[in-house]
This record gives C-alpha cells, sequence and structure tokens, in this order.
C-alpha cells in the first residue's frame, strides 16, 4: 500500500482498514496534521507487517479480510517491539460487549464509525504522549 | 436412388444445425466481449471521475482548504452526477459532527446537492435513493415535497431511504406527514418500520401511528399498526393499546395490545393485563405471562408460576422464562420447583429455561 511522503521526526501512524474510503480520508486529514501514515487493507498484511518495525500508534479496524483486527490485536500484545504500541481501534462496532472486548484484548482507545476527523487526531495526539500533543504541522 | 436422397438431406440438415449452433456461439461470445467491454469502460470511467474528484472531496473536509476552493475550481459534475453524489454518500456515510458539516457545506456550494436533487427528481430508480441519501444531509426543507414523493415509491429501498433523508431533515414535522405511511408499509418488516419512526421523533410518530390505530376500521391494518407501536417508544402507543384492549374481541388484537403495553414496562397495567392469563387462546396467554414478567408488579411473579401447568407447552414455557427472567424469587426455589412441580410438564419447562439462562450466564 502507498505510504505518505516521510516527514522528519513525523509520529507513525499504520493504518490498518479495509475500506479505501475510510483509508482515503484518514490518510489525507493525519498527513496534512503532520502524521506520516502507512496503510495496509487486509489482516493477512498486518500480520506480516508485525515483523518490521513498530509504528508510533497503530489505528486498527476490527472487520478485516482474512485475520480479524482481535487477533491482529493479540499478536501485537503478544509480538516484542510492537507490545506498547498504542493502538486506537476504529470500528463499526458499537455495542458495549464489543468495546469491552477491544479494551481487555489490549486496544488503548475505541472509536465508533462514523467518525470526526479532528476526534481521531486528538485521540492519537493523547496517545503518543507529550511529543504527540505537542507536534503540530 | 431414394435412400441416397435422404442420406443427403439429412447431412444437409445436419451441416445447417451446425452452422446455426456455431453462429449463435459465436454470436454469444461477441455480446460477452462486447458487454465485458462496455463495463470495463463504465468502471475506468467511474475510476477516473473517482481520482478527481476524491481529492477535491477530501480537501473540503479541512476548513482552510475548503476555502481555497470555491465552487468555480471544482469540477464538472455534467452527467456524472449518479458517480459523484455516490461518491460523496460514501465519505459521509463514515464522518459525523464537524468534518461532516464540512462536507455538507461543499456539496451545497459545489453543486452536489443541485445534482442530488435532479437524481431524485429524475433519476432512474437506484439513481433516485442515491439522490435522496444526499438530500437528507444537505437538509433543505423545500426537498421535502420530492422525499414525500418518494417514500410513495414502489420500491421498498426507495421508500425507506426517503423516510431516512426526512429524519434527517425535518424530524418532527417527518413524522406528522410521514408517520402514518411507513406504519402502513406491509412490505417492511414492523421491527424496521419502527425503527425508521424511532429516527423521526419517536414521540410525535408513536402519536401519530396510535392516532391511527386507534381510527382503524380494518382488522389486518390495526394489527400492523400495533405491530409497529409494539417495536418503537413512545407512551401514545401504550395509551392507545389499553384503549382498544377495553373493547377488543379479537385475540389477534389484543395478544398484540399487550405487546404494546410490555414495551411500555408499566407496573400500573398489571391488573389489566391479568385479566388475559386465562384468556381460550394460548398465544394471548403468550403475550399475558411475558407481559407480567416484564411488567414487575409484586406478586405476580406467583401467577406467572401458575402458568407454568397450562395446557399449551409454549404457555409453560414463556411462563418458566418469565420466572428465570425476572429474577423475582431465588434461583434455589425455581431450581426446587423443577424438581417438584407436581405437573411434569412444568418441571419440563421450567428446567428448560433454567439450563438456557445458565448458557447465556
Amino acid at each position: 500500500m502507498a505510504t505518505q511522503p516521510i516527514r522528519d521526526g513525523a509520529p507513525k501512524v499504520l493504518l490498518l482498514e479495509d475500506e479505501k474510503d475510510i483509508r482515503d480520508l484518514i490518510v489525507f486529514f493525519l498527513s496534512h496534521e503532520g502524521f506520516e501514515v502507512e496503510e495496509l487493507a487486509t489482516g493477512a498484511e498486518g500480520a506480516s507487517r508485525l515483523e518490521g518495525d513498530p509504528p508510533s500508534v497503530f489505528i486498527l479496524d476490527l472487520m478485516l479480510p482474512h485475520v480479524d483486527g482481535f487477533e491482529i490485536l493479540r499478536r501485537v500484545r503478544e509480538t516484542p517491539d510492537w507490545d506498547e504500541v498504542p493502538v486506537l481501534v476504529l470500528s463499526a462496532k458499537a455495542a458495549e460487549g464489543d468495546i469491552v472486548n477491544a479494551f481487555k484484548a489490549g486496544a488503548d482507545d475505541y472509536v465508533v464509525k462514523p467518525f470526526q476527523l479532528e476526534e481521531i487526531v486528538a485521540r492519537l495526539r493523547r496517545l503518543l504522549g507529550p511529543a504527540g500533543r505537542s507536534r503540530r504541522p | 436412388m431414394q435412400p441416397l436422397a435422404a442420406g443427403s438431406l439429412i447431412v444437409k440438415v445436419s451441416v445447417a444445425a451446425g452452422a446455426v449452433s456455431l453462429a449463435l456461439t459465436l454470436l454469444f461470445i461477441g455480446a460477452a466481449f462486447v458487454l465485458r467491454a462496455v463495463s470495463v469502460r463504465r468502471e475506468g470511467r467511474v475510476d477516473a471521475l473517482e481520482e478527481k474528484w476524491t481529492p477535491v472531496l477530501l480537501a473540503a473536509l479541512r476548513s482552510e482548504d475548503a476555502a481555497a476552493h470555491p465552487p468555480a475550481e471544482v469540477p464538472p459534475i455534467g452527467s456524472d452526477a449518479a458517480s459523484v453524489v455516490t461518491l460523496w454518500n460514501r465519505l459521509a456515510a463514515n464522518l459525523r459532527g464537524d468534518t461532516l458539516d464540512l462536507l455538507t457545506a461543499f456539496a451545497r456550494r459545489a453543486g452536489i446537492g443541485e445534482a442530488a436533487r435532479r437524481l431524485v427528481n429524475e433519476g432512474r430508480p437506484a439513481e433516485r435513493v442515491v439522490g435522496a441519501a444526499c438530500l437528507g444531509h444537505v437538509g433543505d426543507t423545500n426537498d421535502l415535497p420530492a422525499l414525500l414523493a418518494l417514500a410513495r415509491e414502489p420500491a421498498l429501498v426507495a421508500r425507506a431511504e426517503a423516510a431516512r433523508a426526512i429524519a434527517r431533515i425535518d424530524p418532527e414535522g417527518g413524522a406528522r406527514t410521514a408517520g402514518a405511511l411507513i406504519a402502513g408499509w406491509d412490505d417492511c418488516h414492523a421491527t424496521t418500520a419502527g425503527a425508521i419512526l424511532s429516527s423521526l421523533s419517536p414521540e410525535t410518530a408513536s402519536a401519530v401511528v396510535a392516532r391511527e390505530a386507534l381510527g382503524a376500521v380494518d382488522p389486518a391494518r390495526q394489527q400492523r399498526l400495533l405491530d409497529v407501536l409494539a417495536s418503537m417508544p413512545g407512551q401514545a402507543g401504550a395509551d392507545a393499546a389499553r384503549q382498544i384492549l377495553a373493547g377488543a374481541h379479537d385475540a389477534e388484537v389484543v395478544s398484540r395490545c399487550l405487546r404494546v403495553i410490555t414495551r411500555n414496562r408499566d407496573a400500573r397495567d398489571a391488573p389489566l393485563v391479568r385479566r388475559f392469563l386465562h384468556h381460550p387462546a394460548g398465544f394471548v396467554r403468550v403475550s399475558a405471562v411475558a407481559a407480567l414478567g416484564r411488567l414487575g408488579a409484586p406478586g405476580d411473579e406467583w401467577m406467572i408460576v401458575g402458568a407454568l401447568d397450562d395446557r399449551d407447552w409454549w404457555v409453560r414455557y414463556q411462563a418458566a422464562r418469565a420466572s428465570v427472567s425476572a429474577g423475582r424469587l431465588p434461583r434455589a426455589l425455581l431450581d426446587l420447583f423443577s424438581h417438584v412441580h407436581p405437573d411434569r410438564y412444568a418441571r419440563g419447562a421450567l428446567d428448560h429455561a433454567l439450563t438456557e439462562a445458565g448458557a447465556v450466564r
């Protein structure tokens, strides 16, 4: 998948989302907000990506082809170097049980679709801590 | 000579049949190629259009970029209205709040709303649905008559989209003008109709449907309206059900009234419901037992237990489920009943319900 141009010191966001429209929305918005975004579209791609360098923060959809988001989340938490990566789950699953299960599986935050792009940015900055909050394009 | 002539005729017929088969096969293959080429061309056209429009729409989501894209710089929509509006709808479906407001403002500014309006008024059935979804976001009350007309179309998908658009533009007025219409959609499940009405103004929609139910002369229509009322919130539904119940003789109507009352969960309705615990129709007794279980009036748990040995299996099972789920009797006591109840069918029903509840846990 395409990767946005790298800016020095920009927080690296890994986006695993199977819907192209949503990827386009998030990539466009986050890259304008100073993030470097790498896109993946399937659970299988996500699982393979765990062999590489971890991102600063991970945006993860739950309903994915091949390997679902819960499984990816579980593997993230079991993979050295990735286990501390903040994970923001972005899902259409709005049931309380799904949200609780995502947090139990290791999610750090959860946003239900449809979403506000500014809310995603604000939550990412919070997950990234003081460095993420202070970094502006 | 005759056998030779007959043989020659057979050969000629066979050759002709073969030629026709070959021609038809080639024709079908040709048609398949043409259709495929048309499809590829159409997909290519849509891809090119999305490539052109996606950056424009995305830019509109950043307020400072939106100002840099006045309508003059927007690509012409022309004959691509359906594709542009579809792309806009897809983005809008994933957004809410300020971001959605920016996209909607852009739709008004860039003529996408106008294109959606044309689709609703002049488009093919699928295009009208696409247009309605967009118009709902654009939020112009002048579009309500066209959307109300769409809500009377034969295709349910078009009607449902029109109702959703009306709910976005004017939920209160939409409930008044379209409430009875939506409730009467016989090809739409009552639960779905209830959900659509709830997305309008639930109290107003409930009052409109309740009034229709009270005035309905046709029993089938009254039953349908009661089914819808049982699927949506609103005090008016319960008020209507109580009034209808007071004079109802039709068991189907009685059962539905009890379901509407159950949804309202007002313990003051318990005395009214108790009257139907011994109704001749088993399905009415089922509704009465289920209602008492949900209403939660003190002392009714024993009336529900009393229905455990009903002559109808479905009533026994409902009584067992209500006894377990209401939680007003200690589990140990229910376990005891499941072993010592004098009626073996009651024991079976209770055992079944307790096992189900355990599995859910």
